[in-house]
């Protein structure tokens, strides 16, 4: 029997990556467990003593629900304006015809380069009152994850024929039924594919946040880990068993999705 | 007439204005106000012209938040691409598990820059793993600390930004990859041709408009890059590890907001280059190869 030497070694480096990811992973769901002694030593060995009371102190200490329910506010609310503004933005992009139209489609793609501009933001969303709120928050993230959703959603609206369009006028459909009854049902792959990066983006965003909102009742959960390692840096079993909340509901939408998400941050980012 | 009546313009409103509002405005406004001396502690607002970026371009915080925010830029984007591009090759092979190694290497991917910030604060902490495995297999002589070091801070942190994003590179090459088609290759293995060839004359090609969007990508997001290093470093230590985002929300903090704001500009500024100078660069690099 012949051994393929090369499948053999492709497997080993293979293996020697994941390791590579996984081991930092694994670190913080050890150290979540331990100990504070155990955990001070920052290494991967078991925990004696399975200490799961750490997760309850983390909980209430690091205000997960609070956290967890205004990060589930905040990214839903983006995804369902980007979506909504953003088909309707791509469908009439290409579908009406004139120069001004490809000019006002550059001016869109600008937005997927250029980085905002944070502390005039801030001005405008104080003269606006919606400085600290969590609509200028998710206004502000929808106008920054709009440039790539028209994008996405533009070059999938072109691969579905006019004489749709054509045929529901005729049949008397008004603009508004045109659009939301017979186009939008059909744009369901690209609403899929713009719905899981948006939902990443605005999931893991601090950046934003951290310049927008101040008041520490309406932080989203990074921010849980941002305030408790500040709180108790030194005191790892915490830190870990916060890190760790705070990446288990991405990771466990990632273990059932992750071929959709794989897909879709791709597909975002080749067309992007 | 038709045409506009399928059309209306009430289709557009609400994006343009979210966009135009939101992002636009203070673009612009952002122009504005870094010609001025704009500060919370003033109450009125005056035109000072170009005083801002003389300030900015004749002292050296800037030049050195520059200056990292390039290192930092190029190390990652190169670093990132080479090995998206192995490990999309490996994974495009007959090899067993594929789906789970794919899964693995996207992983980080998902994770929210922040939380791995503090993950390798802790992997590359003086005692953390990284140390104990090279004092393991007899390295104690390179073991160093890792983000406490001036002069290592910046380039340990662009190994944390390949850790995060080499899998979405490979994810883009992956799919790049299996868009070739297998007759070609198979065409091109009869003509007797050895595996770099093939690469080189058969994949490359193919695979160029690919490596222009996947180094795009990753220059500009790692221009921008500010939770990383926030969480990590903080730009220290001694400013080391400052790039413009994290400079730029240290003025914002300091209520230097027309100085931050000019020195934002500064950024919209090199990153729009940047990105028009590499999509006219890799278009030529694409018809060469």
């Amino acid at each position: 029997m012949k051994i393929n030497y090369g499948a053999v070694l492709r497997t080993f480096i293979a293996i020697l990556g994941s390791l590579i990811i996984i081991l930092p992973l694994l670190l913080i769901v050890l150290g979540s467990l331990k100990s504070p002694a155990e955990a001070a030593k920052l290494d991967l060995s078991l925990p004696s003593k399975w200490m799961w009371s750490n997760y309850k102190t983390v909980f209430v200490e690091g205000r997960l629900l609070n956290g967890f329910k205004n990060s589930v506010l905040v990214t839903v609310s983006t995804v369902a304006l980007t979506v909504g503004a953003g088909s309707m933005c791509a469908f009439f992009l290409s579908r009406r015809l004139g120069r001004w139209v490809s000019y006002l489609f550059i001016f869109f793609f600008a937005g997927m380069i250029a980085p905002p501009s944070m502390i005039p933001s801030i001005k405008l969303m104080q003269s606006l009152h919606i400085s600290g709120e969590y609509i200028g928050l998710i206004l502000f993230l929808a106008a920054l994850y709009l440039p790539l959703t028209i994008f996405i959603m533009s070059g999938f609206v072109k691969t579905l024929p006019r004489e749709l369009d054509e045929a529901a006028t005729i049949d008397g459909a008004g603009s508004f039924y045109t659009f939301f009854r017979v186009i939008f049902p059909l744009l369901k792959p690209s609403i899929a594919t713009v719905t899981v990066f948006i939902s990443i983006y605005a999931w893991n965003d601090f950046a934003n946040t951290l310049y927008i909102i101040s008041d520490s009742s309406k932080w989203t959960l990074p921010f849980s880990v941002y305030n408790f390692v500040s709180q108790y840096g030194t005191e790892w079993q915490f830190v870990f068993a916060d890190l760790l909340s705070v990446m288990l509901p991405m990771l466990v939408v990632y273990l059932f999705l992750q071929r959709y998400i794989i897909e879709g941050m791709t597909a975002g980012s080749v067309k992007g | 007439m038709l045409h506009r009546r399928m059309y209306p313009l009430w289709l557009i409103v609400p994006a343009l204005a979210i966009y135009a509002i939101m992002y636009v405005f203070p673009t612009l406004s952002g122009f504005y106000y870094s010609l001025t001396d704009w500060s919370p502690y003033k109450d009125t607002i005056k035109f000072v012209g170009f005083d801002q970026f003389k300030e900015l371009l004749s002292t050296k915080p800037m030049y050195t938040a520059m200056k990292h925010t390039v290192i930092y830029a190029v190390i990652v984007t190169v670093l990132q691409n080479g090995l998206g591009v192995i490990l999309a090759l490996l994974m495009n092979t007959t090899i067993g598990g594929r789906n789970f190694f794919r899964s693995v290497f996207f992983l980080p991917c998902i994770l929210s820059a922040l939380v791995v910030g503090y993950m390798f604060t802790i992997v590359l902490h003086p005692s953390g793993i990284l140390n104990q495995f090279l004092d393991g297999i007899g390295l104690s002589s390179i073991t160093k600390d890792w983000i406490g070091d001036p002069k290592l801070a910046l380039y340990s942190i662009t190994g944390v930004a390949v850790w995060q994003w080499a899998g979405s590179s490979m994810a883009l090459y992956l799919a790049g990859l299996q868009g070739i088609s297998k007759d070609m290759i198979e065409a091109a293995v009869i003509d007797g041709t050895t595996y770099f060839q093939r690469l080189r004359f058969v994949v490359m090609p193919i695979l160029a408009p690919v490596v222009t969007i996947s180094v795009l990508l990753s220059m500009i997001g790692s221009m921008k890059t500010f939770e990383l290093i926030y969480t990590t470093t903080g730009g220290g230590p001694a400013g080391a590890t400052e790039v413009m985002n994290t400079f730029i929300f240290k003025q914002f903090g300091a209520g230097l907001y027309a100085y931050g704001t000019a020195a934002n500009v500064v950024l919209f500024l090199s990153v729009t280059i940047v990105s028009l100078l590499l999509v006219k660069l890799m278009k030529r690099g694409e018809t060469a190869v």
